[in-house]
């Protein structure tokens, strides 16, 4: 008898449930009309590329996805695109990052895709949907200047297929307090790996609870491979024996016990960003986004200690401030029915005044001008102290934009295997031959000159 | 002669009319948003479609990579023991935990939602628990172990010799609730005049649970070894958020591997043939299954 | 060792330390009872003090279970931070419209299974069981496809429908109902009750154990689906708990005690509906008429 009771007061539910919500079918794209207000009576002041302004365009609305750590930006960089182009309405999405290009790339294949989408160049190539952006460049007569060497990076079988809104690079960040307590000098501009190792040594201290680690690197591939990618080899040469030494440092460090050990940190899901802001942590080898995170967390009034960025180490005979970066792009579908529209969007938020924006969060943009490098330094009142480093870094791309290499190289082949190497089971000389041989196997007979980088 | 005939199969007509009018609305939407995907993933398998454009005809290609595809083999492996470890098991232990908890027992639902709250804990929170248990240098399980005397206790989800065991444990935990479910549905409808009867005749628990339980519960038993067997083969979610399929590729099961290969290397077409070939390898197991039934299960 | 050997055996034990026996066998019940269920809650209850702790406080061993402070402040956090509530009615929506869609649907098809017999039955029946065996995440991309062609994509509509024709809920019914002698049906023919009135009137009264199953089951798992929200819906107004807790853990970057409070709240509803159903076990008992 409950259960039939059960099952009326359900039916009664989901009835009133559908009422009320409709199900949600209805709001599909409702936002064409939403954005009609147009506060465009100040477009001329800033605007640089006005050509396309003149004609009284119609309005339109196009679709943007991007990462999820990256949207709040976008979308304050939106409302001044938006007084720019009040024509152009964009609705600007995300996904969990975990499942980004999951989920982007079967919008995409369904058909009911995006616009423009963020993302790296090479989880996308392939897909064959990205529009090549030459002509674009040309008719709007868009300053590429900026982009650097960056720019040619964006070629892939000699087209442009994005550009760069951020780079992405690694820095060193570390606790001044930590240093303070033990009246050690803070790192400098120009440590190697081996300097790092004793500096490490000397920070850690205490057991369990009380554990203050030296060092930390995340437990990613490129966070071992690093040192080796620092001296100009990729994770594609045929001889990869310049990352037998960086695992073997990676190792020395864990059996110091100055760093938490691979296994320790990825069975605790421990991630850098917020450990090193429990302040147990002397240094943190991380991405730049740490330090927008960092700035929050001051605000909120959750950082109890004092803190500032350096360069990485480097190899014995590399310069120094010498990194690895991996530069984010807003790419175009190629089957969009807004070009115009799409690229006035890319142009805007990888060029000059969405630098500006993402810079002064504290992000480094593929885009450099005296502008954007006084964003991104600030008037001096924020943290980090020394983040000018970072303008002058000398950058390696973490691996070589081509498909399949982050998602069958790295995930598939370094992680596994480097992993036996870093709990004992597989010796170092062992490890990197069959990652040399998999490597082979299992993406350079597939992937290797479908896609070339460059012209 | 003729008569009966003409009579059975205007009994089959009118069975078959009756038959489809209840089973229409479930049939309907399964055609159409079930069976058909499923059709069409395996048409994919003889592509090499990567989720875009056009579709490109290979024939047998995927498959003959296949069987050269060391990581396949792998696995493949991996999935044939990781079934053979925990299917048993947890059939087994659900089924003791179930007449266990199926009546006289104080607290009768406290005990059966501890049970039962294992399986719906998500994966996710259970899994940093069990990271923390199973951690080989400060967890409790190896804690205890060095205490009792012994030196080496084993490094679970961190040794490749000891991973696969360790998610097997956690997948045994965390389903035995489930099926506990389904067994103490299955008991209701056992009488206890039978079990009265063995009392008079004197016979123990032991007795009772093989000679009235087991046959009774029969056709439950089978359906439950058949989900347990395709829950197994298709296992995914554990082996995400405990291993990530390592230490090396000691937990790469075969659903790890192929949503690796549809959605990081964009494979779609190789993914669906390893799909195919894990489908393959249930339903012949399960056609066995559904063979040898007529012989144990007790309808 | 037959069955009458055996028995004797028993009864002869029985005999000699019956009291003492009968006893012994409670408390080691008791024992294996009390000690499961432990196994079993001990995550639970981990996740319920981490929820209540700072996060500093959540790793270190040996693990301290009642926190010196109770963090209520998780909970008011995750659920003023990110619109939960919007979260918890939208799962609700879904669970409840596709477990009373697949209540219906699949009895109806278990039924037809199990109780009548027509030519094609095994072999349709084999064809469900069969599509069981293929992973969501391969048949997931056509399926896709399909629901965008129909325009469904970006709305709850996708998910109720696949999760209300599963194969499981008409294999589970068709299972339970097999084991429903059919005397009783052919009793009712007699009696003249159509086809759907032995259905509506006589199985389903007997299949209450079965039906609270599957209202479990199906309830639990759209609950604690992700796959399928994560796919088909990007309006942030239409995401499930089991997605929103996804941008939970971006955002908060593995905080873990804000993480286990989203977790604990997430879970309640299910704990109520296993409450609920797990009280058509006792009941039906003493209702159905195949006992004996």
């Amino acid at each position: 008898m409950i259960l039939k009771k059960i099952i009326v007061v359900m039916s009664a539910i989901i009835l009133l449930l559908g009422l009320v919500a409709g199900c949600g079918a209805e709001n599909e794209s409702g936002g064409a009309s939403e954005n009609n207000t147009t506060t465009g009576s100040e477009s001329g002041s800033e605007g640089t590329t006005s050509d396309s302004e003149s004609q009284k365009p119609e309005e339109v609305t196009i679709r943007a996805a991007v990462f999820p750590g990256d949207e709040e930006t976008f979308k304050i960089a939106y409302e001044d695109f938006k007084k720019q182009y009040p024509h152009i309405n964009v609705e600007i999405d995300s996904f969990p990052i975990d499942k980004y290009y999951e989920k982007l790339r079967l919008e995409l294949g369904g058909g009911s895709g995006y616009d423009v989408f963020a993302g790296q160049i090479d989880s996308m190539v392939d897909s064959d949907m990205l529009l090549p952006l030459d002509d674009l460049i040309n008719e709007n007569n868009t300053d590429v200047s900026g982009y650097g060497t960056l720019y040619d990076s964006m070629r892939v079988n000699g087209d442009v297929v994005g550009l760069p809104y951020r780079k992405s690079n690694w820095m060193m960040f570390y606790n001044k307090d930590l240093f303070d307590a033990k009246g050690v000098d803070y790192p400098s501009d120009d440590m190697t790996w081996d300097d790092f190792r004793e500096l490490a040594k000397q920070m850690t201290s205490g057991e369990g609870v009380d554990k203050i680690y030296g060092a930390y690197f995340p437990h990613w591939a490129q966070a071992w491979y690093l040192p080796a990618v620092q001296t100009g080899a990729t994770i594609i040469d045929k001889d990869l024996t310049p990352f037998k030494d960086a695992l073997q440092y990676r190792m020395d460090l864990e059996s110091d016990g100055s760093i938490m050990s691979w296994t320790e940190s990825k069975s605790t899901k421990t991630s850098g960003g917020s450990y090193f802001q429990k302040g147990t942590l002397a240094m943190n080898i991380y991405g730049d986004w740490l330090v927008a995170s960092l700035r929050k967390a001051e605000e909120e009034g959750k950082l109890s200690f004092d803190w500032d960025v350096a360069p990485i180490p480097h190899p014995e005979d590399v310069a120094k401030n010498t990194s690895l970066a991996l530069p984010v792009t807003l790419m175009i579908n190629k089957e969009t029915e807004q070009q115009q529209a799409a690229f006035e969007f890319v142009q805007f938020m990888t060029g000059e005044q969405g630098a500006e924006h993402f810079a002064s969060s504290g992000i480094l943009t593929g885009y450099m001008s005296d502008k954007v490098k006084e964003a991104y330094i600030g008037d001096g009142s924020q943290k980090p102290e020394n983040i000018q480093y970072f303008l002058e870094t000398k950058e390696y791309s973490e691996y070589p934009m081509l498909p399949g290499v982050r998602n069958v190289i790295i995930k598939t082949i370094f992680v596994p295997e480097g992993e036996l190497a870093l709990i004992g089971q597989q010796t170092i000389d062992e490890t990197i031959e069959i990652i040399t041989e998999r490597v082979q196997d299992e993406w350079a007979d597939e992937f290797e000159g479908l896609y070339k980088l460059g012209n | 002669m003729d008569h009966t005939l003409k009579k059975t199969s205007k009994l089959t007509k009118r069975n078959r009319i009756i038959a489809y009018t209840f089973l229409l609305p479930n049939l309907l939407g399964f055609f159409v948003f079930i069976f058909f995907p499923v059709i069409a993933s395996f048409f994919m398998s003889f592509t090499s479609w990567n989720g875009f454009g056009k579709i490109e005809f290979v024939g047998l290609e995927n498959f003959i990579d296949l069987a050269q595809d060391k990581g396949f083999r792998i696995s493949f492996v991996n999935t044939l023991l990781f079934t053979l470890i925990s299917v048993p098991i947890t059939l087994f232990l659900a089924i003791v935990v179930a007449v266990l908890l199926n009546k006289g027992v104080k607290f009768i639902k406290i005990f059966r939602t501890a049970v039962f709250l294992p399986y719906v804990t998500a994966p996710v929170a259970v899994a940093v628990v069990w990271q923390l248990i199973f951690n080989p240098s400060m967890g409790p399980i190896n804690g205890f172990l060095s205490s009792v005397g012994i030196d080496n206790p084993p490094g679970w989800l961190s040794s490749p010799d000891w991973s696969l065991i360790s998610v097997s444990i956690v997948f045994i935990w965390h389903n035995i609730g489930y099926y506990m479910i389904i067994y103490l549905a299955g008991l209701q409808n056992v009488p206890d005049s039978l079990y009265e009867a063995a009392d008079i005749d004197g016979a123990g628990p032991i007795v009772k649970f093989f000679k009235i339980t087991i046959p009774m519960l029969s056709p439950v038993i089978f359906f439950t070894s058949i989900i347990a067997l395709i829950q197994s083969f298709k296992v995914f979610d554990f082996v995400y958020v405990l291993t990530e399929g390592g230490p090396g590729r000691s937990t790469n099961v075969l659903v790890y591997s192929i949503v690796n290969t549809a959605f990081e290397r964009y494979e779609y077409g190789y993914a669906s043939a390893m799909a195919l070939i894990l489908f393959l390898v249930i339903l012949v197991i399960s056609y066995i299954q559904f063979q040898g039934q007529k012989k144990w299960v007790n309808y | 060792m037959d069955y009458v050997t055996e028995k004797n055996a028993v009864i002869e034990k029985n005999v000699k330390k019956s009291r003492l026996k009968f006893n012994m066998n409670k408390v080691t019940r008791y024992l294996i009872i009390v000690g499961l269920s432990a196994i079993c809650v001990l995550p639970f209850l981990w996740m319920l003090s981490a929820s209540l702790k700072a996060e500093s406080e959540i790793f270190g061993f040996p693990i301290q279970w009642i926190p010196e402070v109770f963090y209520w402040s998780n909970y008011v956090e995750v659920w003023t931070r990110v619109p939960f509530h919007v979260f918890y009615l939208n799962s609700f929506k879904i669970a409840l419209i596709s477990t009373v869609l697949l209540l219906f649907t699949s009895s109806l098809g278990g039924y037809a299974f199990a109780k009548i017999k027509f030519p094609e039955r095994d072999k349709i029946f084999f064809l469900y069981v069969a599509t069981m065996m293929v992973p969501f995440q391969v048949m997931m991309i056509p399926q896709y496809m399909l629901m965008s062609k129909i325009g469904l994509v970006d709305s709850h509509w996708p998910i109720i429908i696949i999760n209300s024709f599963s194969a499981f809920g008409v294999f589970l019914f068709r299972q339970f109902f097999v084991s429903i002698p059919d005397e009783l049906l052919e009793a009712a023919r007699i009696d003249g009750l159509s086809e759907f009135g032995i259905y509506f009137r006589i199985i389903l009264p007997l299949s209450k154990p079965a039906i609270a199953t599957l209202i479990i089951f199906q309830f639990m798992h759209a609950w604690n689906d992700f796959l399928a929200p994560l796919i088909y819906i990007t309006s942030e107004e239409l995401y499930t708990l089991t997605l929103g807790m996804q941008f939970f853990v971006y955002e908060f970057d593995t905080e873990y005690s804000l993480l286990m409070a989203a977790a604990v709240s997430a879970i309640i509803p299910t704990i109520i509906v296993y409450f609920l159903a797990q009280e058509q076990f006792i009941k039906g008992v003493s209702n159905t008429g195949v006992k004996g």
